[in-house]
């Protein structure tokens, strides 16, 4: 087998790389072992929302300069250009490319099927499962409506299924009204409701995939509209668990045209509806532009001398050798399976290239257990969770010399250390803007 | 341990209704382990996508909550029978807990403990299993060559007798589908053996590869059916076992892998690619005169089972034969929905499942659906016949021996 451009995992970062070189006319090839960690994520696409625990940016944007012109080894920084930049140049450089990359990714959404909405200019703070809010950029039209500012002075109704135990919408209303006090951004008034849903009456251990399911059902979420209708009285925005797999957009438009009200969507924990959505929409954007995605197959091997030749390939009883020009490293970080536990060392899992911590240092010989706190949400974070390998401002893999391991390999996502998206809320951003620039430079080197 | 003593500790375990593990179960319970309960699969699963029944529960149910419960497995029995095996959940699954493993697992103790919860809609096949060592009662030789020779009449392809010889390379597995149901598949893979001048023969005293067995928990019958297996292979000293069956091909490398035999398991779409090559396969075929658009349903026992390169092989094979179109289906690796004997236990939910693929076909704008799996095929042909759909279905190999004889 053999590629242009042969891209190693298939979340955001890895996606949006395959789909830029195949724009550019390359034969480009994604293999994906099974799936990573942005099928998980909420379906709010982050930018960076804080610069530490209590310090939140007043935009992405901000944030991006920021970063940029501070912090050395920050993704946002190495893209800017590199230390030996203006720190004003980076600063400038890297915001353009992050409004590129964003830009890119909301119209590829956008003909995917799926509707992005958000700014780098504006938080946006997104009501969730919790009655708390997340804060991002960017999130799936879906999410979108149920954004503080918009039920600031309005009336909200959190509606809620009977036996589906992950979303308490009694909890979630209480939580909300606490939230909003806090942070003085009350809505008129907050209530809860609980929905019935043909077929699900009496259980208790019904799925979120499950309602998904039945709202994706045009007969369904006819009846499904009218007991909303029923229970939510005037309420001006109505909250609900989840819109659906395939037609969210319409079943909320649907939904609205029967209450009346504004319909929004929660951003969930996995199994995450909205997640799924992402993903299947970063996938169907890129194979239009002519990726071929395949899942099932796991890259076990690198062959290389100073250059990537071809990587090993397990696809079920069966071992192939991919051959290809240039190489796209995205297999994600700890969570993703990018790096792994090898002998109580933190090791990179394909061409074991060198590992760093976020402050740069090589984690060759530390223990793993080193690199994690002993409280269980440290403030800043994991270290092993900004570990992770180091790159020029090509995105190549660089050793402690600060060299190119390898000449015709680059990385994208949490592959990459320097930050930690946990903490900083930046996931999406940073594997959206490195992937997008690792297609590109992958690409121009065939 | 003294004999005296281990009689005593069999018989309280007896008395007790408690198994042991075996070693490889040991292994396969590691494996469930590593759930995490994220329920990533439940997005993936075929059986939730067409809501059936109020208590199916989906794949992170079988793995998290009922292989940690050994001892109530039984609660399983309205989870573990909808199941049907086609291993998407494995596949997504970022830890790649074998699911299906965990329901043969289940479906083996319900079997042993709890033989009055397995369903009663298997008892024919269990029957003619145990009678005949094949999932369907066989027909008389003369009859069955009779019905074969009018289905290749059908089709327009020609008889050969069938190859009985002792030191052939190759031997052909057609599998109870195709040796009993479908005897034109059984047909199409002699002729396009023969076309190939491949050096292969048939098995006299067919019997199942086991999967069925497994499928309904009886394990004792797939155990034997593999010590048979493996006997006739070695006594008739073949290289490889060629197939036509994506379920056969499945299982009988499962055999191969756990015995560590020598010899090779491959469905013909594997042996075309790597023991004919796709070149020298592709210079048989001479100009045919009709032109036909194609697309591929790829069955999940070859798919996910055996390993994606299959659909690969599949494809790249359509994708070369001079007058056909390959058209790919939007979701090429949907489960048809009659695996792990849905079909018998729920038929209701098996037919859900199957119409979504249907709507695929449908909407690719192919004339014909290909699929290398007799199950996927039976599935597939009765949905299209029930929606009254001016889509055909084929056997993969039925397929080729067309193209390959000009029928």
């Amino acid at each position: 087998m053999r590629a242009d451009v042969l891209v190693i995992g298939a979340g955001a970062a890895g996606l949006t790389a395959a789909r830029k070189a195949a724009e550019k006319g390359l034969s480009v090839l994604v293999v994906e072992k099974g799936s990573g960690a942005t099928i998980q994520s909420s379906g709010a696409i982050d930018v960076v929302g804080y610069l530490l625990p209590d310090c939140m940016f007043a935009s992405a944007s901000q944030g991006v300069r920021t970063l940029a012109s501070v912090y050395r080894r920050h993704p946002y920084s190495i893209i800017g250009g590199g230390w030996e930049t203006e720190p004003e140049v980076r600063a400038q450089r890297s915001e353009k490319l992050v409004r590129e990359a964003l830009r890119d990714f909301v119209d590829a959404m956008r003909s995917a099927g799926v509707g992005v909405l958000g700014s780098l200019d504006e938080n946006i703070l997104v009501t969730n499962f919790v009655g708390t809010f997340k804060l991002t950029s960017f999130c799936l039209s879906t999410i979108y409506n149920g954004n503080l500012k918009n039920l600031e002075g309005s009336s909200v109704v959190f509606v809620g299924v009977k036996g589906f135990p992950e979303y308490d919408p009694k909890f979630c209303a209480d939580s909300f009204r606490h939230t909003t006090s806090c942070l003085r951004t009350e809505p008129k008034s907050v209530d809860h409701a609980y929905l019935d849903i043909p077929g699900l009456e009496g259980r208790s251990d019904i799925l979120q995939v499950e309602i998904a399911r039945r709202m994706d059902d045009p007969e369904m979420l006819r009846r499904i509209g009218e007991n909303l209708q029923r229970i939510v009285g005037t309420a001006e925005y109505i909250a609900l668990p989840t819109a659906g797999f395939v037609s969210p957009e319409e079943n909320i438009r649907t939904l609205e045209e029967v209450t009346g009200a504004t319909v929004f969507e929660l951003p969930s924990f996995p199994p995450s509806v909205p997640g799924y959505r992402l993903v299947k929409g970063l996938e169907k954007a890129s194979q239009s532009a002519g990726v071929s995605v395949k899942r099932g197959y796991k890259v076990v091997a690198a062959n290389c001398d100073d250059t990537v030749k071809s990587v090993r390939v397990e696809v079920g009883r069966k071992t192939f050798e991919i051959e290809a020009d240039t190489f796209v490293l995205a297999t994600g970080g700890f969570l993703g399976g990018g790096l792994r536990e090898e002998g109580d060392f933190l090791r990179e899992s394909i061409f074991n290239l060198p590992v760093y911590s976020g402050d740069g240092a090589n984690l060759e010989e530390t223990y793993l257990v080193r690199l994690l706190s002993q409280e269980v949400f440290p403030g800043c974070g994991h270290e092993l969770f900004s570990s992770g390998i180091r790159v020029n401002e090509n995105l190549q893999p660089v050793s402690d010399g600060g060299e190119p391991v390898y000449s015709n390999l680059y990385a994208a996502g949490s592959i990459i250390s320097g930050y930690n998206y946990m903490t900083e809320k930046s996931g999406m951003g940073v594997a959206l803007t490195t992937g997008y620039l690792a297609g590109l430079n992958a690409a121009s080197q065939v | 341990m003294p004999e005296k003593e281990m009689k005593h500790i069999e018989g309280i375990l007896k008395e007790e209704d408690i198994t042991l593990i075996e070693p490889d179960e040991e292994e396969a319970y590691r494996k469930i382990e590593a759930c995490q309960n994220c329920g990533l699969c439940l997005a993936f699963c075929p059986i939730l996508e067409v809501l059936p029944h109020e208590s199916y529960s989906g794949p992170r149910s079988i793995t998290s909550e009922l292989s940690r419960t050994v001892r109530e497995f039984w609660k399983a029995k309205d989870v573990v029978y909808y199941c049907t095996l086609c291993g998407r959940c494995q596949e997504i699954c970022s830890k790649n807990v074998p699911v299906p493993r965990a329901v043969t697992l289940i479906r083996a103790k319900l079997f042993k403990q709890r033989r009055d919860l397995v369903p009663k809609s298997f008892e024919t096949m269990l029957e003619s299993l145990h009678e005949h060592g094949l999932a369907f009662e066989p027909a008389a030789e003369d009859e069955r060559v009779e019905r074969a020779k009018g289905r290749l009449e059908m089709l327009g392809l020609p008889y050969v007798p069938d190859r009985v010889e002792s030191n052939a390379e190759v031997l052909y597995f057609p599998g109870c589908q195709a040796d009993i149901l479908l005897p034109e598949i059984r047909e199409s893979a002699k002729l396009v053996l023969e076309k190939l001048g491949a050096d292969y023969t048939l098995l006299p005293g067919l019997k199942c590869c086991g999967l069925p067995s497994v499928l309904m928990g009886d394990s004792e019958m797939a155990d034997e059916l593999e010590k048979d297996f493996l006997e006739k292979v070695k006594n008739l000293g073949v290289k490889t076992v060629v197939t036509t069956c994506a379920g056969c091909t499945a299982t009988l490398e499962g055999i191969r892998q756990r015995n560590d035999a020598d010899f090779m398991v491959k469905h013909v779409i594997e042996y075309i690619v790597e023991d004919v090559g796709k070149e020298k396969f592709r210079e048989l075929f001479g100009d045919h005169p009709g032109r036909v658009t194609v697309t591929l349903h790829a069955p999940c026992h070859l798919d996910r089972h055996v390993g994606k390169y299959t659909t690969d092989y599949a494809e790249e094979i359509l994708e070369m034969l001079p007058g056909v179109e390959f058209r790919r289906l939007e979701d090429p690796e949907r489960c048809c929905g009659a695996g792990g004997l849905l079909n018998l236990y729920n038929p209701r939910v098996s037919r859900a499942i199957v119409r979504k693929e249907i709507e695929d076909i449908q909407r690719s704008g192919a004339q014909t659906v290909v699929t290398p799996c007799p199950l996927c095929l039976v599935q597939i042909d009765q949905a299209l016949f029930k929606k009254k759909a001016k889509q055909e279905a084929l056997d993969y190999t039925v397929f080729l021996a067309k193209r390959l004889y000009g029928a």
